[in-house]
């Protein structure tokens, strides 16, 4: 049997189109590996990957960058994550960036996200360096601590209950208050008592206001402060009237002094007059006398007074007073 | 000497040993010089073109009622997003390949069991063996050949068929862009999806060409034999195609995925 040309190029049209499916599907599959496009490794270090796979998408800022290229055990504790990155990424990834291990969704997969860095660092990661890491979160670690919060939950709704318990029944003072009016009642009372007061209050004000009672005029009207400047003005006539008593006095005090002069003036006579020098010459002589004896006294005891006391002298003094006295009555009788 | 009817089982190592005969003829016939190509051209036309609409239709509608039909479930759990990568990757790893090539059992290894049978049962290929010609290169070569290498490109085609099919779909009730669909499609899919799954159907492929070509060729000298045959071709080349994605399913997760 012959085959004709046209079922030639029939069966060669359809295996070319066969074979791009082919190629395409592997293109397509393969570009979603990053198969095809120019790539650059760099490699993170974890103590636990969380599940990560070999395949799994690396993202930076929400977008897919790369794929995880290769998984290995390096210690217990290290696992070598290495990523293969487009090329186009680049500039963008510096020294500073974090990979993070994350999930896409709570079906998804597993994927490394790497947060960028700061803006102001300069130096790129090259191919082949290590990035910067933070471990993925533990879900069975958080979970523990959220079952122990939630016994400790527990325990604080349980007194709370009894609380409410308590308060029900009426013990304490939140109970008392909640459940009995007493102190809404003796509010009650405080505020009539004040009510009444204010209203006290306004009567008084009111009173005051119409001038009424001492309070009312000390207010409203202007006689107490009327009476005061009176007051002040007596007060500064009276002043007016001690000055000019005092400008007195101080010449009654000037003719007192003349009088002590003409006083002092007729003792010097006095001494001087006849009827009375014996008697002075006499005392001149006591005097001599005790002054005598007194440093007799001082010589022998060295620690006595002289003998005159001052009473002795006003004594003396108001008998030559007396004296004098007589003396002018006697001059006046002759 | 009284040869006793074989028993069941014997009758089973017979049947064995004659396919395996059989195999081993096809394989030294093809690098026997006169290979016929215009032959296998003519077969890979009539195994491959003529089942473009056949097997088009069929990856079209698989992933167009797979998309929908996943659709409703996938929305209780907030994945509709998901069904694109859920689409692609049942009918590229075992939908496709398995339905395409049992709809190829159907359509070519009843063909190839009934021509061969009537050629057998019409005395050609005799006449052909005492004419000098080599009915096995001629016959068998290039019609296993055919199927082997026409398969996996139908297979391949109504893969893509069928993410069309999707698309379609999952814009009856959505909106989706081709772009999104497709990348959405290939995002989850990997090498080790499409690999297998094409080696797969190569041996799909085979068994089909192959299954059809022993039940004609072995078919009794009787009229009825042709149907029985071509009857005979299609139960077995199914099931074949069924242990062959077992095995593979076997291989495959013991090598690609891990």
């Amino acid at each position: 049997m012959k085959t004709s040309i046209g079922q030639k190029i029939k069966i060669g049209v359809f295996t070319m189109v066969g074979i791009l499916i082919f190629i395409a599907g592997i293109f397509f599959i393969g570009s979603q590996k990053n198969m095809f496009s120019n790539t650059y490794m760099i490699y993170g270090v974890f103590s636990n990957v969380g599940g990560l796979n070999v395949g799994n998408n690396v993202r930076f800022a929400g977008i897919n960058v790369g794929t995880v290229e290769d998984i290995r055990i390096i210690s217990d504790t290290l696992i070598r994550v290495e990523m293969n990155m487009k090329e186009n990424v680049r500039p963008f990834l510096k020294v500073d960036v974090v990979a993070t291990i994350g999930g896409d969704g709570l079906m998804g997969d597993k994927l490394v996200t790497i947060t960028s860095g700061s803006p102001n660092e300069t130096k790129l990661l090259t191919g082949g360096s290590r990035i910067m890491t933070v471990d993925p979160i533990d879900y069975d670690k958080v979970i523990a601590k959220f079952t122990s919060v939630a016994d400790h939950a527990d325990v604080i709704m349980r007194e709370l209950a009894g609380m409410a318990i308590q308060i029900r029944e009426g013990n304490g003072t939140i109970s008392k208050l909640l459940y009995t009016d007493d102190l809404s009642r003796s509010l009650e009372g405080t505020a009539l008592n004040a009510e009444k007061i204010t209203g006290s209050f306004a009567d008084i004000a009111a009173h005051i206001r119409a001038g009424r009672g001492s309070l009312g005029s000390l207010v409203y009207t202007d006689s107490l402060a009327n009476g005061l400047d009176r007051v002040v003005a007596s007060a500064n006539t009276t002043m007016g009237t001690i000055d000019k008593t005092l400008g007195n006095v101080d010449e009654t005090l000037g003719t007192i002094d003349e009088a002590a002069y003409g006083f002092s003036e007729n003792m010097k006579a006095l001494h001087g007059n006849y009827f009375l020098r014996g008697y002075f010459k006499r005392k001149a002589a006591e005097e001599a006398e005790l002054v005598k004896a007194g440093k007799d006294l001082t010589a022998e005891e060295n620690s006595h007074d002289s003998g005159l006391t001052e009473e002795d002298l006003k004594e003396i003094i108001a008998e030559a007073q007396e004296l004098l006295e007589a003396k002018k009555k006697g001059k006046a009788v002759k | 000497m009284i040869i006793k009817t074989p028993d069941i089982l014997t009758r089973q190592f017979i049947a064995t040993g004659n396919q395996v005969v059989f195999m081993g003829s096809f394989f030294r016939n093809i690098f026997r010089s006169g290979f016929e190509w215009n032959e296998l051209i003519r077969q890979s036309y009539l195994v491959g073109y003529k089942s473009i609409s056949l097997v088009g239709i069929t990856g079209f509608v698989l992933g167009f009622v797979l998309t929908l039909q996943s659709e409703p479930t996938m929305k209780e759990f907030g994945a509709v997003s998901y069904v694109p990568s859920m689409v692609a990757i049942s009918v590229i790893r075992e939908i496709g390949p398995v339905i395409i090539a049992l709809i190829c059992a159907g359509k070519v290894a009843s063909g190839i069991g009934a021509e061969l049978g009537s050629m057998k049962v019409s005395e050609q290929i005799d006449a052909m063996e005492v004419s000098g010609a080599n009915p096995i290169q001629y016959l068998v070569v290039t019609r296993i050949l055919a199927c082997t290498l026409m398969i996996p490109l139908l297979t391949l085609m109504a893969d893509g068929l069928a993410l069309l099919g999707g698309f379609v779909a999952s814009n009856i009730n959505n909106s989706m862009t081709f772009g999104m669909y497709f990348n959405k499609a290939f995002s989850s899919l990997a090498f080790s999806d499409l690999f297998p799954a094409v080696i797969k159907t190569i041996f799909f492929g085979f068994a089909i060409g192959f299954v059809g070509c022993y039940k004609g060729y072995n078919s009794d000298r009787g009229t009825e034999s042709v149907g029985l045959a071509a009857n005979s071709a299609v139960v077995s080349a199914s099931l074949w195609i069924i242990l062959l994605d077992a095995i593979a399913v076997q291989l495959t997760s013991v090598f690609a995925y891990n």
